[in-house]
């Protein structure tokens, strides 16, 4: 979204278009990091406060959505510390339920694909999950590196590190 | 070893699993987390609130009994209000400009708060302590006539102070528990997130 774009409408307007266009990687970004339905909930408001009291920034941002996944990341690593149990290992019943939904038997396979791989992905630790769930998102390392203010070298060690960490739990489990 | 891992099609996989829709949180939902912030915001306030409670004890006490017990007594007051009004706001400032921070930066300033906290709970258990003997103190110079010790003084930290302490070293010992549990979640959180070194 180009800045020029945005100047006409209100920081709370194009927030809310932002989250639209990114929601899907919200909400992969939420299952992955809270099983517990009720907790993710929670997080979801915790994410959603953060970016509205952010929002003139974000909107005045040359790369809203970098802030956009800024946010998003540092509300989940603060929700993480903050949590008294880890609640990643498991996938909940509504998960599944919404992995198997409305899915004819020749896609069974590829929906318990998605499934083995949300497991793997919320058994990674939580730096390499970060990493990792970015760059499922297609986002390159600059891009990563500014979401995380990190250098470019250190995107791509956490990455690869993530990578080898991702491949041993799908390839043997934990 | 990455490298042989066909990256690409698993993010597309990642990508096509069927997801809640993610509607931007109601009003309702803001105002509840709203809520939570100013609860936070209120325990700041109710220990701000405590501060000033002890502080205006010990003008009481320095006003009302000017000998050098009074102002012993009013120091250690003053004392604990102090650590109580900066800890309070250390720990709940809210933290709410999170595009400020990297996630490494933020988990620092978490085990920072909660190491200021733990030691902050052992300072006040210590001075909970202190005021507990400090009155076992004032009974033993009234029994052996060492010096005149008033009775309000006498029934302000028998009745008062001492009761409150002790329950204060309790209530603070599990707290230490909780925070120390804390504690070491947060280093090893912020361990993991350490940034790496480039290659």
């Amino acid at each position: 979204m180009a800045s020029s774009d945005h100047k006409t409408v209100t920081a709370e307007q194009f927030l809310l278009e932002l989250w639209q266009q990114n929601q899907g990687a919200i909400s992969r970004t939420l299952m992955a990091s809270e099983a517990d339905p009720a907790a993710r909930q929670d997080l979801k408001q915790d994410i959603y406060l953060a970016l509205h009291q952010s929002a003139e920034r974000i909107q005045a941002a040359e790369l809203p959505r970098a802030y956009l996944f800024r946010i998003v990341h540092n509300v989940t690593v603060d929700h993480i510390a903050r949590a008294k149990r880890q609640h990643w290992q498991e996938l909940d019943e509504d998960t599944q339920h919404l992995l198997l939904q409305d899915c004819p038997s020749q896609e069974v396979d590829e929906q318990q694909q998605s499934q083995q791989l949300l497991r793997a992905v919320r058994q990674l630790s939580p730096a390499n999950r970060q990493v990792i769930l970015l760059a499922m998102e297609d986002l390159d390392a600059p891009e990563i590196a500014e979401i995380l203010q990190l250098t470019q070298g250190a995107v791509r060690v956490r990455l690869n590190r993530a990578k080898t960490e991702l491949m041993e739990i799908m390839h043997h489990g934990r | 070893m990455a490298d042989n891992f066909d990256f690409a099609a698993l993010a597309k996989s990642w990508q096509q699993q069927p997801t809640a829709t993610e509607a931007p949180p109601t009003a309702a939902d803001l105002s509840q987390a709203k809520r939570r912030q100013t609860e936070q915001k209120w325990l700041m306030y109710g220990e701000w609130l405590g501060a000033a409670v002890m502080l205006v004890a010990a003008f009481w006490l320095a006003f009302n009994i000017p000998d050098w017990l009074g102002y012993v007594s009013a120091v250690f007051l003053i004392a604990g209000a102090l650590s109580s009004a900066y800890v309070a706001w250390t720990v709940h400032k809210p933290i709410l400009e999170y595009d400020n921070w990297s996630s490494s930066g933020l988990l620092q300033f978490r085990t920072r708060a909660c190491t200021l906290t733990l030691r902050y709970y052992l300072y006040t258990q210590l001075s909970c302590v202190a005021l507990v003997l400090f009155a076992g103190l004032l009974w033993l110079m009234q029994w052996w006539h060492i010096a005149q010790v008033t009775p309000t003084l006498l029934i302000f930290y028998s009745l008062i102070v001492a009761p409150l302490c002790l329950l204060g070293i309790y209530r603070l010992q599990q707290k230490k528990k909780q925070k120390a549990a804390e504690l070491h979640q947060l280093t090893t959180l912020a361990e993991d997130f350490q940034p790496d070194t480039e290659l």
